[in-house]
């Protein structure tokens, strides 16, 4: 319970920060051109400004309201490895061949999470080249 | 009548049949696959029509467009991520009835509410199209902006018990809903160095983010589990005639509400999607049970999607004005085929529209059969251990998101919603208010800008039209009306303890 209060006030905090951010960049946006018209900071400050008020709000009752469910940070860290993964396999695609890079990426991955060697092979052998085949050649979509 | 013996003559010949059968079944896949959706399918398939006659090209577009509808709701329920944006509010209760063992049944209440909404809606488009348009022409820009208010005053029925939680998920929404140009000034804002930004955040790249990456990175904590519900879902319970009976009146409300919103220029069934979600669980007798496994909240707005193919096609093939983002590209492929979208279709090109209606009524009955064929094709998927899945998953939502524009650039932004969706989620931050109110941000905005620049300046605009007025009235009402019972509550508890 309290990982998941303490969680809370930080995702709170972040997103009150970046509220106040946005309030702050709005004010440098131009005033407005058209007769009427709100201008491009009105809105964006009024949901910022909601959003920090509401982020306060959030921190308050994690400190003083009733206590939330629990929070569970089992496999976490196989979630992690997978993300960074996935940014790694993003940063070469530019670089690589779809296949060439894909195909290990989905053996490691796939075994990764727990699945038997030979199940990673055909997921290796089959996944990438079904994407391939249907987005590349299929539906003819340039990949970088 | 003699006009739709026309559109009969059309589409029974091999060509028209063939075409609506290809453009059902890629359709199903189009939509099942998240990241694709109907705007992008159909926009692929443009360059494979030019050589067919223009009523065959547009029964197979318009198929595809039909099937995508429903495939959209495939994926959210097996795996949780939204095929299509209009399927995001199936996903509410699909994917928590898939987790309990009972995705047969929702696939078989999806599919049965696609048909009778679909259907409903193609009957409405051929029977209602003048008179509605001419009520839809009264929306001026005060009108629209208080519809956007409309539908964000559902996100407090979207948060379940974490209104908060939920509300500021709905302010994430409407703040990524102003990152791009201005539409009025033209000032890029929140863009930072990133013209790509200019645009605004696609839609599709959170959608894939918050859904679809984050349902993966979840995914990846639970390990290589297989999940036996998974294997259960599909073999026990299915949905049966009389159950399907008794939710006739689900699928109608869905399809009336599906088809209204449809034919709005703007609107889309991803709104359409949502108000009937929200519609049917104000209905129900058990609200409560709604967002955890509810099946009428997978036929309501399942039905209101595919009612809102016939809605969307009405402003297209009467005004020209595109209903949808779909029916945008469809006139583009109109032009494409050197039609003129608008009234004079009726009279220049009768095969290509009554050709149209009919052929909408063929393709839904089409739909059914295929979709009923390839259901153990999704037994297979569903048996898939978590590991599958989730790299699957990434490699499908990497792929579907680069496709969007051709840019790294949406793929790493769809990373970045991808892992702060993971974290809301374990944080119990509701997803659907984000959606809904990203959608209706920009809706609000250029709305309220118009509105504006008419009055020179004065809210006032908003309070002298009637539509509008009632429009807000009703925002005001639904945003009140949950609270109601709280207070009476309260206030019978003070009687209570005054009178003892």
């Amino acid at each position: 319970m309290a990982l998941m209060r303490y969680g809370t006030i930080l995702a709170a905090l972040v997103m009150g920060i970046v509220a106040i951010v946005m309030i702050v960049v709005a004010g440098g946006f131009p005033a407005p051109s058209t007769l009427g018209a709100p201008g491009p900071a009105r809105l964006p400050t009024i949901y910022a400004t909601l959003l920090a008020v509401l982020a306060g709000a959030l921190i308050l009752r994690s400190l003083f309201g009733a206590p939330e469910p629990g929070l569970s940070l089992k496999g976490s860290g196989r979630a992690m490895a997978l993300t960074a993964g996935t940014a790694v396999c993003v940063y070469l695609w530019s670089m690589l061949d779809f296949l060439v890079l894909f195909i290990p990426a989905t053996l490691i991955g796939v075994r990764l999470l727990g699945a038997g060697w030979i199940g990673a092979f055909i997921a290796a052998a089959l996944m990438p080249a079904a994407v391939y085949g249907l987005f590349h050649l299929l539906l003819d979509v340039p990949f970088p | 009548m003699q006009e739709l013996l026309l559109g009969i003559e059309t589409v029974f010949t091999w060509q028209g049949i063939l075409a609506i059968f290809v453009g059902t079944a890629l359709g199903i896949l189009v939509g099942a696959l998240p990241g694709l959706g109907p705007s992008l399918g159909v926009a692929l398939l443009i360059p494979a029509t030019f050589s067919l006659p223009p009523s065959v090209s547009f029964n197979l577009l318009v198929s595809l467009y039909i099937a995508a509808e429903y495939g959209g709701s495939i994926s959210a329920i097996l795996i949780g991520t939204p095929g299509t944006a209009a399927a995001t509010a199936t996903v509410v209760d699909g994917y928590p009835m898939n987790r309990k063992g009972q995705g047969a049944m929702a696939l078989q209440a999806s599919l049965t509410a696609s048909t009778i909404g679909g259907i409903i809606g193609a009957i409405s488009l051929i029977v209602f199209s003048q008179p509605l348009i001419a009520f839809v022409l009264k929306f001026g820009a005060p009108e629209y902006f208080a519809l956007g208010l409309l539908g964000l005053t559902l996100i407090a029925s979207l948060s379940g018990d974490t209104i908060l939680k939920g509300l500021i998920a709905g302010l994430i929404g409407l703040l990524l809903a102003v990152v791009g140009v201005d539409p009025v000034s033209g000032s890029p804002r929140f863009t930072g160095p990133f013209f790509e930004l200019y645009e605004g955040i696609p839609f599709l790249v959170v959608l894939i983010g918050v859904f679809a990456l984050a349902e993966a990175f979840t995914l990846a904590e639970r390990g290589n589990n297989t999940s036996d519900k998974a294997e259960k879902s599909m073999s026990s319970g299915s949905l049966g005639i009389g159950p399907a009976l008794a939710m006739f009146p689900t699928f109608l409300r869905g399809s009336v509400i599906g088809t209204v919103v449809g034919a709005i220029p703007g609107a889309g069934a991803n709104i359409a999607g949502w108000l009937a979600y929200v519609q049917e669980r104000r209905w129900s007798k058990e609200p409560e049970t709604f967002g955890q496994g509810q099946i009428r909240g997978v036929a309501a707005p399942e039905a209101a999607n595919s009612a809102s193919v016939g809605g969307s096609l009405m402003p297209l093939l009467t005004l020209g004005l595109p209903g949808s983002p779909t029916t945008a590209v469809l006139i583009g492929a109109l032009i494409i085929h050197g039609l003129q979208p608008g009234p004079r279709l009726f009279s220049q090109n009768p095969d290509v529209v009554y050709g149209l209606f009919v052929g909408m009524l063929v393709a839904f009955p089409m739909l059914f059969v295929l979709a009923i064929a390839a259901m153990p094709l999704w037994r297979r998927v569903l048996a898939l251990p978590n590991s599958y899945l989730a790299v699957g998953i990434i490699l499908l939502s990497l792929v579907g998101t680069y496709s969007f524009r051709n840019l790294m650039f949406d793929v790493w932004l769809a990373i970045g919603f991808g892992i702060g969706g993971y974290f809301l989620k374990k944080l119990r931050f509701p997803m659907a208010p984000l959606v809904l109110a990203m959608v209706l941000g920009a809706i609000v905005e250029s709305n309220y800008a118009r509105a504006l620049i008419m009055s020179q300046g004065s809210h006032g605009i908003f309070f002298e039209r009637a539509l509008s007025v009632s429009l807000i009235g009703f925002a005001i009402l639904a945003l009140v009306w949950p609270v109601v019972p709280y207070f009476m509550k309260k206030i019978r508890q003070n009687r209570q303890e005054t009178a003892m």
